[in-house]
C-alpha cells in the first residue's frame, strides 16, 4: 500500500480540485505542470496512478503519454487521460499514445474518485 | 492550237479513220470513190465541227479570263507555264509575257521549289495521283515579282490539251482567310490566357480560404479549451462544495451553490452546443462510419433520460423492430440526435408518455420520437430547426435549453446522410422522425463533413 499518484495538470484550479479530491480520498499527490516536469517526476519517483491532462503547453498529452510508457518504473501503472468533451476522437488517441483509460472533463466531484480509482490495482489504493 | 485549227485534207483517211458513219468509207470500212455531193456535205460536217470548236474554245477563254482566280496551265513534267489569265499576272505582278514559257518555280519561294524538285519520276507521280483522285488542292506560298510572298490556295486537275495531259492550276489568294485565322488563334490564345488567370485568381481565392478554414479551426480549438478551462474548476469546485467536501453548508448556501452548478452546467451545453455548430458550419466535424446496433443506441439513450422521465411522472417506451439489426453510421453522433430529441420530448411533455420506436422503411432505418407534450403551433414549425429558436419564441424562461439543439440534429442528420421531419400541433403532442440510410453508406463518409 502507497498510494502515490502524479498528477499532471497546467491549470493551477483545477489542480487544486484534483488535489483536493485525491487527498481527501488518502492519495500522495505529485504535481507537474508540464510534460518534460511529468517525465522528470515519474523517473525518480514510485507511482501507482498518473492523471494526465491532454491539452497542455508544449508538448502535448498523446506525447507524454507515450514517453511515459517508455519508462520501465511505469510498467502496469495505468495512466488516466483527463480529456473534456471538445476533443472527440481524441479518446481513441489516447488509447493509442499509451493511457490506460479517460476521465471526461468537466470533473464531477461525485464520480470523479470512483472512475479514476477503478482503473487502480485493490491492493495498491491507498 | 489543236489539231482540228488545220485544215483536213480532202477525203483523206485520217478523216475517215474518225468513224465508220464518215463519207470515204463503206459500213465494213473499205474505202470508196465519193461523190463531189458527199464531199461537200463532208466538208460543211467539218467547217461545223471547227464552228463548234472555236465556240467552245472562246467560251472556255471566256471563263478563263474572267475567273476571279488566277489559272495556271503548266507542262507537268517541264513546269512551264503554258498559259495563265490576266488575274494570275496581277496576282503575282507579272505580265503574261514574263510568265508563259518560264518554270512554275518562278513563283515559289526556295523552300517550295525543294519541294517539287521530286525529278521527272516525282512528277509523273504527281500526275498520277491527279488522274486518280481529279482535284488536289494545296496550300502554298507565291512571291510576287517586287518578292513580296502571299499565302495561296490551289486546286490543279488535269485537261487534256493537244492531246497531251496539262495541269490546270487555280489559285486563291488566301492572305484574308490567313488573316482571319491568326485572328482567330489570337483570340483563343487570348481566351486561354484569360482562363489561366482566372484560374490562378481562383487558386489564390482558395488557398486564402482555406488558410481561413485553418484559422478558424485553430481558433474553434483554441477558444473550447480556454472557455472550458475556467468552467471546469467552476463546475468541479462548485460540486466539491455541495458535497460537503469543503465544510458544512447552511440550507441557503446548498441552495445558491446549486444556482451556481446549475448555470454553470448551462453555460457549459452552450459553449459544446455553439462550438459544435461552429465547427459543422465550417466543415471540421468529422463524422464516422460503422456498423453498430441502433437498439443499443436507443436503450442508452433512454437509460440516461430514465430519471428526469421519472420525475415528471412521464413514462418512457421503446418499440424498436428487432429485425433492424445494425446500422451503418456514426454511433456517437447518432446518439446525440437521439439524446437531443428525447430530452426534448421530455421536457416539453407534463403529462403522458414519450415513445421512441425505430423501423426499416424503404431505403431509410427510421426512428421517431413521440411524444404527448405541448405540442408546436403550425407558425413555428418552419423555424423549429434555426438556431436559437426557442430564445425568440418566448419559451425561453419556461424551458431551459441552449436553443441550438434541433439546428445541430438536423445538420448532423444531414453529414450522415439522413434526415430530420416533424409532425406536430398544438395540444396533441409532436414526432419527430430521425431517417438513416439503410443499406450500405458510401465508405467515404467518414472524411471531412462537407
Amino acid at each position: 500500500m502507497s498510494g502515490n499518484v502524479l498528477v499532471v495538470e497546467d491549470n493551477e484550479q483545477n489542480l487544486y480540485l484534483v488535489r483536493f479530491l485525491l487527498e481527501g480520498a488518502g492519495w500522495h499527490v505529485v504535481a507537474a505542470p508540464d510534460g518534460p516536469r511529468a517525465l522528470e517526476e515519474a523517473r525518480s519517483g514510485r507511482f501507482e496512478l498518473v492523471l494526465l491532462d491532454i491539452q497542455l503547453p508544449g508538448m502535448d498529452g498523446h506525447a507524454v503519454a507515450r514517453e511515459l510508457r517508455r519508462i520501465p518504473a511505469l510498467d502496469g501503472v495505468p495512466i488516466v487521460a483527463v480529456t473534456s468533451y471538445a476533443m472527440l476522437g481524441d479518446r481513441e488517441r489516447c488509447l493509442e499514445a499509451g493511457c490506460t483509460g479517460y476521465v471526461e472533463k468537466p470533473i464531477n466531484p461525485d464520480t470523479f474518485l470512483d472512475e479514476v480509482v477503478s482503473y487502480v490495482r485493490p491492493e495498491v489504493r491507498p | 492550237m489543236t489539231e482540228p485549227s488545220t485544215p483536213p485534207p480532202e477525203g483523206s483517211a485520217k478523216v475517215a479513220a474518225r468513224g465508220t458513219a464518215s463519207p470515204g468509207l463503206t459500213e465494213t470500212g473499205q474505202l470508196r470513190i465519193l461523190t463531189a455531193r458527199e464531199i461537200e456535205a463532208a466538208r460543211s460536217e467539218t467547217a461545223r465541227t471547227q464552228e463548234a470548236l472555236k465556240e467552245s474554245e472562246a467560251r472556255f477563254r471566256t471563263l478563263f479570263e474572267s475567273s476571279p482566280d488566277g489559272i495556271f496551265i503548266t507542262d507537268p513534267e517541264t513546269l512551264e507555264i503554258l498559259d495563265c489569265n490576266t488575274q494570275a499576272c496581277e496576282m503575282n505582278g507579272y505580265s503574261r509575257e514574263e510568265l508563259v514559257g518560264r518554270s512554275i518555280n518562278v513563283l515559289h519561294p526556295e523552300e517550295v521549289r525543294a519541294q517539287t524538285k521530286g525529278g521527272p519520276e516525282g512528277r509523273a507521280r504527281f500526275v498520277e495521283q491527279l488522274r486518280q483522285r481529279g482535284v488536289i488542292t494545296i496550300e502554298s506560298v507565291h512571291v510576287r515579282k517586287d518578292g513580296t510572298a502571299f499565302p495561296m490556295e490551289t486546286s490543279m486537275c488535269l485537261l487534256e490539251l493537244g492531246g497531251r495531259d496539262v495541269v490546270m492550276g487555280i489559285d486563291r489568294d488566301i492572305s484574308e482567310r490567313r488573316r482571319a485565322e491568326e485572328e482567330l488563334a489570337r483570340h483563343r490564345e487570348h481566351l486561354e490566357e484569360l482562363v489561366a488567370s482566372r484560374t490562378a485568381e481562383l487558386a489564390v481565392e482558395r488557398d486564402r480560404a482555406e488558410a481561413a478554414d485553418r484559422l478558424k479551426s485553430a481558433f474553434l480549438a483554441t477558444m473550447s479549451h480556454e472557455l472550458r478551462t475556467p468552467l471546469n474548476s467552476i463546475i468541479g469546485f462548485t460540486g466539491v462544495l455541495l458535497k460537503g467536501l469543503g465544510g458544512p453548508l447552511t440550507e441557503e448556501q446548498s441552495r445558491q451553490l446549486g444556482m451556481v452548478k446549475s448555470s454553470a452546467q448551462h453555460l457549459l451545453a452552450l459553449i459544446n452546443d455553439v462550438l459544435d455548430l461552429s465547427k459543422i458550419e465550417a466543415g471540421q466535424l468529422r463524422v464516422s462510419s460503422a456498423p453498430f446496433a441502433l437498439t443499443e443506441a436507443v436503450e442508452g439513450c433512454l437509460r440516461a433520460l430514465a430519471p428526469a422521465a421519472e420525475r415528471k411522472g412521464l413514462s418512457l417506451v421503446a418499440e424498436v423492430d428487432p429485425a433492424i439489426g445494425t446500422v451503418r453510421s456514426d454511433r456517437r453522433r447518432v446518439e446525440q440526435v437521439l439524446l437531443n430529441l428525447v430530452s426534448n420530448a421530455v421536457k416539453f411533455t407534463e403529462t403522458g408518455s414519450v415513445t421512441v420506436s425505430a423501423v426499416r422503411e424503404g431505403p431509410w432505418v427510421v426512428t421517431r420520437v413521440r411524444d404527448t407534450g405541448i405540442g408546436i403551433s403550425a407558425e413555428d414549425l418552419p423555424n423549429l430547426f434555426r438556431p436559437f429558436q426557442q430564445l425568440e419564441s418566448g419559451l425561453t424562461r419556461r424551458f431551459e435549453g441552449t436553443g441550438l439543439g434541433l439546428s445541430i440534429c438536423r445538420r448532423l442528420a444531414e453529414m450522415l446522410q439522413g434526415e430530420i421531419t416533424v409532425e406536430s400541433a398544438p395540444g396533441a403532442g409532436s414526432t419527430f422522425s430521425f431517417r438513416l440510410p439503410a443499406g450500405e453508406a458510401p465508405a467515404d463518409i467518414g472524411t471531412e463533413g462537407r
